[in-house]
């Protein structure tokens, strides 16, 4: 689809890794020739004769800063186009490249964000250089902003998550279990915004620090509880929401926390004004959770899931994309008993280990990292601990350890992605 | 309609996509331009079967098509009939407009031959004063 290969012609130039890509998009091929020879040798200039095309090139291809598409084309006008860009890719700046006669729409486009400018056609060349100089200089300031602000974001959390482990191994255990089916959903679902999916199940359990040891323990094995604490598992949201309220970027994260209904609740509708991505990741998230409740009070996954499907209340892909994932995970996976000097890193704790007094160290479902061996060799020094433990060695190392390994048919829902743990144990 | 407004748009747009007036670029500015003249009948063609099956969708569209074609390269006399007949599409009529589009056409072809030449020429193409 490159304009590479079928240009009428081209001056001969040198792209490097650093060159930036203009994504040219208009239906009219001479349109689409002149766009290129007018902005010369100083980017890599991609075309496409439509939107769908656009679309493609943007997901197949290499890094783009800018796109200039042209208003009106067949299927799929410039406003929707440059709409499914930014909520995709939202640090490539969007120009607009109209005719006259499309000023209405244009302005209208600029005012509710959709674009960072628009041309008018024909735009003379160094009016297209100035508008491609400028947009990609905001591509760049964008693009380090948000560099900036992944950072800070991601360092915070990981002090909020880690704070909840300290605080609550079990709740944290719990919220990665979610968060790890969460991630596999999202993959099988072809979903892009698993980071916000994944945090919100992490931050949807930051409310267990409120709850006393009994409730939690009833919450983290999936038992049903009296109407007075369940009323505090309700409010665990809220909690989150409270806790995040101040953050930036995690809008998205904190819609999806409130978008969850009351845990065991019956009543439960998508709130009508619903942006698809969240309501999507809320039914991601909410098959998920449900999910982790059957399989830790004992059910098989295909029980658990049979189970949602009757309620009738759970969003269809979903399910399907849980039946895949699990229905294939568990065969391959095995479950050894081990003593706590035989964890080595990459395993995963497959059953909560205790102490003898019943207070839960390390939560199922962490993966063991040398952090996490190194706390429990200093727990071994202050109390007795229950042994043996079980865990889950990876396939390679399945031959050569200790104890009776058994099919994982209760109890402890399986990591779905090794590695994956947001915050070192 | 004016013919010398005509000339001169088509003269301002090729001078302005002129960068280094190479070889390879009148070359290229040549293929631009007998592109636009062989796709530019079709495209009016298809545009005379919408407006007689009264078609305002495809009247509309096409005629934005070709006035999108022609301001490319300055035809500023086929995009203003153009523009008049995708505002009317469907609101009144467009007859008698095809007649002048294809002259306008038949003109413009004759501009862009005289700016071609002068360009392989070596002359300056810069818009003259009227």
């Amino acid at each position: 689809m490159s304009n590479e290969s079928n240009e009428l012609w081209r001056r001969s130039s040198v792209f490097t890794g650093e060159t930036p890509s203009v994504l040219v998009v208009d239906d009219e091929p001479t349109v689409l020739e002149t766009l290129t020879h007018q902005l010369g040798t100083d980017y890599r200039v991609i075309t496409a004769p439509d939107g769908l095309a656009a679309l493609e090139m943007l997901e197949r291809g290499g890094p783009v800063a800018v796109v200039i598409s042209d208003m009106r084309m067949p299927d799929m006008d410039g406003i929707e186009l440059l709409g499914h860009v930014r909520l995709k890719y939202p640090d490539i700046t969007r120009v607009l490249h109209t005719a006259q006669g499309d000023l209405t729409s244009a302005i209208s486009a600029i005012n509710t964000g959709q674009v960072f400018r628009f041309l008018c056609k024909p735009c003379p060349t160094r009016e297209l250089r100035a508008t491609v100089r400028d947009a990609l200089e905001r591509h760049r300031l964008v693009s380090a902003e948000r560099e900036i602000l992944d950072k800070t974001l991601r360092g915070s959390l990981q002090a909020l998550f880690g704070c909840l482990e300290l605080a609550s191994p079990q709740a944290f255990a719990r919220a990665g279990r979610i968060r790890d089916l969460v991630g596999a959903l999202c993959g099988e679902l072809g979903l892009g915004n698993a980071w916000e999916i994944e945090v919100a199940a992490m931050a949807s359990q930051l409310g267990a620090v409120t709850l006393p040891p009994s409730v939690l323990e009833k919450l983290d094995r999936g038992m049903p509880l009296p109407e007075d604490e369940q009323k505090m598992i309700d409010a665990m949201p809220g909690t989150a929401i409270r806790l995040l309220g101040g953050v930036p970027m995690l809008e998205n994260v904190i819609e999806i926390i409130r978008g969850l209904r009351p845990a065991g609740g019956v009543h439960w509708h998508a709130p009508d004004e619903a942006d698809p991505v969240v309501a999507s990741a809320v039914a991601v998230l909410r098959a998920a959770t449900d999910f982790e409740a059957f399989t830790s009070r004992g059910v098989t996954a295909e029980h658990a899931i049979a189970a949602m499907e009757d309620q009738s209340d759970h969003d269809g892909p979903a399910l399907a994309a849980l039946r895949r994932i699990r229905g294939i995970e568990a065969e391959h996976e095995t479950v050894h008993a081990l003593r706590i000097g035989e964890l080595e890193v990459g395993m995963r704790i497959a059953e909560d280990i205790v102490a003898v007094n019943g207070l839960v160290l390390i939560g199922r479902g962490i993966l063991v990292t040398e952090m996490l061996l190194e706390r429990l060799t200093n727990y071994k020094h202050i109390v007795e601990l229950v042994e043996p433990v079980w865990a889950i060695v990876p396939e390679a190392g399945t031959d050569a350890k200790t104890g009776a390994g058994r099919n994982p048919g209760k109890g402890p829902a399986k990591g779905a992605a090794p590695g994956t743990t947001a915050v070192a144990a | 309609m004016t013919a010398p407004g005509t000339a001169l748009s088509i003269r301002a747009r090729l001078a302005d996509l002129v960068e280094d007036g190479s070889p390879q670029e009148i070359e290229f500015i040549g293929r631009l331009v007998a592109s636009f003249l062989e796709r530019a009948p079709a495209m009016l063609a298809g545009l005379d079967a919408a407006v007689a099956a009264a078609d305002h969708a495809a009247t509309a569209q096409r005629a934005h098509a070709l006035k999108g074609a022609a301001a490319n390269l300055g035809v500023d006399s086929v995009a203003a009939l153009c523009a008049e007949i995708e505002q009317l599409a469907g609101t009144a009529g467009t007859g008698g407009r095809s007649a002048l589009l294809r002259s306008a056409l038949t003109e413009a072809e004759a501009h862009f031959a005289d700016v071609l030449d002068d360009l392989r020429s070596g002359l300056p193409i810069v818009p003259r004063p009227v």
